[in-house]
């Protein structure tokens, strides 16, 4: 029975991602044109002469399997994208797209991954106290602060915290790991210190930009959950206030909010593009816009690729899980 | 437990499990107060089976909830005393009152279809009552207690570990009533447990109720509408009209003859195979509670209202089984029908 279950939602996860594969495979090819006499285009417009330049078309053209028929390709297609080879930057030539990711991952990754669940945490505990009778009133001011914060438009934000600490304070920098030399490699005591160094600032705009709204959504929840009948027994049962709080409260109040949790978590792949733009951070936002910027398709498609795969993950996670944080998921839905 | 308990007054007339003087609870909103509960005083005996009657939204569910000190804001309990067991709840600390609870007295919510946590299997949920009392702590006994919980209402130990949603109308009930004599109370309240239900489930219901409430030896307060139902199960019952108790006495003599015209009103709105006719409901609707009706507050829909009604709040009056509120019982109110007094010309 939840064998089954598991079966359909792992065979769901690989139709959605061989969707996005195909949408991936013929999008390009509906464009008018042939990518690689566009690349020797520019280049021959940028004022390059190429000599015998037709017949090192068709050597690139046969190279890539450009010279095959369209089945062929979209095999050939399908089996680099299973070993996760997104084929050449067009910008970068030489690096391929996974390189550029595989430079960008790391970052991103380390910075949104943490700001993600640490403000789904806070948001959940403070959303929880807003509605709880013995919550003491700084909790109340702190929270409702964070919910005007939130209402910043967030380059506004932003770009305040980088006048405040960067300029005024001079306590992070205003961005800039992007030049190279800046962090230390390897792991060490300091390029950990030198990676807490750079993310705090882009890490802290995260939290409070995003806190206070979900603190809302936890909030209306708790309200929804209070009114239940089921509050009204644990209540006269005698339980300590703390268990209702914990068990039949949070744990009620909190289910949508992992669902929207799981979403977040499949988007930290394809980065936080304001946030890494405004505090120049080399994350996947990064390269993206960089990428979007130099008409860079083949990176392009590549994140826009990884990004499908990660939240379809992500919600075939969450699918899993779900029917053990509500028991009533996997019997309604069968 | 060690609350000091007042001694017997008298070894004749029992102490009474719940005795309620004079309870006064609003509900204070922005256009003013609710007077949900006004004035009401009544007491229950051990081991008696009591049921509480009345139009929606007449304050049955306020009262009760009051009986274990739940009641929640807006409301506010204005005045009165609430004794349970001899001890006045209203007086007593917080964490002294959470022990109450459960303890002493027990109850199943209005809407106990959704009483149950949607995300804990039944068996923590009874569990957690006997825990959280001291009652139980190693995991064998606490089986075997839920083991022997469910029993009594005649459900399957496997149930134990599904999940409300698993359950139908009838088990979930029988859930909460189980779970409801878990620490073997002295007072178990029943906020209309068989609404929801069909007919033969709500009988098998409320056998089911009346049987483990005289197994733990409990008092019991039944809400409900159906007057046919409350017949068959309670030995007194309470009549609530507008936020006050108009009529209490024992079934039989009430349903014999029942002195107050909201009593009669009631049963007279019972449907009967004999007379295959649609029955009059109560003409009329109940009043807002912010602004209650001087005088009697059934005045204005009562069929037999007298001048005095209008204007004097009436005494209690005893009948023959209890008491009723009505100025048709007081031989010392001059009886001028109402119609006649309006029209009389005006001095
Ligand atoms: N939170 C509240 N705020 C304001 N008024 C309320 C509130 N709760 C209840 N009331 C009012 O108090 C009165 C009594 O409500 P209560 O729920 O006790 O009625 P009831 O007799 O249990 O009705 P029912 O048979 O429908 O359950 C009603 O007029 C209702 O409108
Ligand atoms: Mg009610």
């Amino acid at each position: 029975m939840s064998l089954l279950y598991l079966r359909n939602r792992l065979l769901n996860l690989l139709l959605v991602i061989w969707i996005a594969a195909t949408i991936n495979f013929i999008t390009p090819r509906l464009a008018p044109g042939d990518p690689i006499n566009a690349i020797f285009a520019r280049l021959e417009s940028q004022g390059q002469v190429i000599a015998n330049s037709a017949q090192i078309i068709d050597l690139y053209r046969e190279r890539f399997g450009l010279d095959l028929p369209l089945w062929q390709q979209y095999l050939r297609y399908l089996g680099s994208v299973l070993t996760l080879d997104l084929g050449y930057s067009l910008s970068y030539f030489p690096a391929t797209v996974s390189e550029l990711v595989m430079r960008a991952l790391p970052w991103t990754v380390g910075l949104l991954l943490t700001t993600t669940l640490l403000s789904f945490v806070l948001a959940v505990l403070l959303g929880a106290l807003f509605v709880w009778r013995g919550t003491p009133r700084s909790v109340h001011l702190i929270g409702w602060v964070l919910v005007g914060i939130s209402a910043i438009p967030y380059y506004l934000l932003a770009i305040v915290l980088i006048f405040i600490f960067a300029f005024t304070l001079n306590i992070f920098p205003a961005g800039g790991v992007t030049r190279i030399g800046n962090v230390a490699s390897g792991l060490s005591w300091s390029s950990v210190w030198d990676t807490l160094y750079y993310s705090t600032l882009p890490a802290l705009s995260i939290l409070l930009a995003s806190i206070g709204g979900s603190a809302l959504g936890m909030r209306g929840m708790m309200v929804t959950v209070l009114g239940e009948d089921y509050l009204l027994l644990a209540e006269a049962k005698g339980l300590p206030e703390r268990w209702i709080f914990l068990r039949y409260a949070v744990r009620n109040a909190i289910l949508p909010q992992v669902t929207g949790l799981a979403i977040s978590l499949g988007h930290v792949v394809s980065g936080a593009i304001l946030v890494e733009v405004l505090f120049s951070y080399p994350g996947m936002g990064y390269i993206l816009i960089d990428a979007i910027r130099g008409a860079d398709y083949t990176t392009v498609q590549g994140i826009t690729f990884l990004l499908v795969v990660s939240v379809a993950v992500a919600v075939f996670i969450i699918d899993v899980i779900n029917p053990w944080l509500d028991p009533r998921i996997l019997y309604g839905k069968r | 437990m060690n609350q000091s308990y007042p001694p017997p007054t008298s070894p004749t007339i029992p102490k009474p499990i719940l005795q309620v003087e004079g309870l006064v609870i609003h509900y204070e909103t922005p256009r003013g107060a609710v007077q949900a509960v006004s004035d009401v005083s009544f007491s229950v005996q051990p081991r008696e089976r009591f049921g509480l009657v009345g139009e929606s939204g007449c304050g049955k569910s306020t009262l009760v909830t009051a009986f274990l000190r739940m009641t929640k804001p807006p409301g506010v309990i204005k005045a009165g005393r609430i004794l349970l067991n001899g001890v006045d709840i209203l007086a007593l600390p917080k964490n002294e009152m959470r022990r109450v609870r459960w303890s002493q007295v027990a109850l199943i919510p209005q809407g106990a279809m959704n009483s149950l946590n949607p995300v804990m299997r039944v068996r923590d949920q009874i569990a957690d009552a006997l825990v959280a009392h001291g009652v139980i702590l190693n995991q064998a006994a606490l089986t075997a207690r839920i083991e022997e919980l469910l029993a009594r209402v005649e459900l399957p130990a496997r149930v134990a570990r599904l999940y409300p949603h698993e359950l139908s109308g009838g088990m979930k009930q029988r859930v909460c009533i189980a779970m409801a004599t878990a620490l073997e109370p002295k007072l178990i309240i029943a906020d209309e447990p068989t609404s929801a239900l069909d007919v033969v489930t709500q009988r098998a219901v409320m056998e089911m109720l009346a049987n483990v409430q005289e197994m733990v030896g409990a008092a019991l307060i039944l809400i409900g509408h159906d007057m046919g139902l409350m017949a068959q199960v309670v030995d007194r019952l309470g009549v609530m009209y507008a936020g006050e108790l108009v009529e209490v006495g024992d079934v039989t003599s009430m349903f014999k003859s029942p002195q107050h015209p909201y009593t009669r009103a009631l049963l007279g709105s019972l449907p009967s195979p004999r007379e295959r006719k649609v029955r009059r409901a109560i003409g009329g609707l109940p009043p807002a509670l912010i602004a209650p009706p001087p005088g009697c507050r059934f005045h204005p829909r009562c069929p037999e209202a007298i001048v005095a009604c209008r204007e004097v709040a009436p005494r209690r009056l005893e009948t023959t089984g209890g008491w009723a509120t009505c100025h048709l019982l007081d031989p010392t109110q001059a009886s001028q029908p109402l119609e006649a007094a309006d029209a009389a010309p005006s001095a």
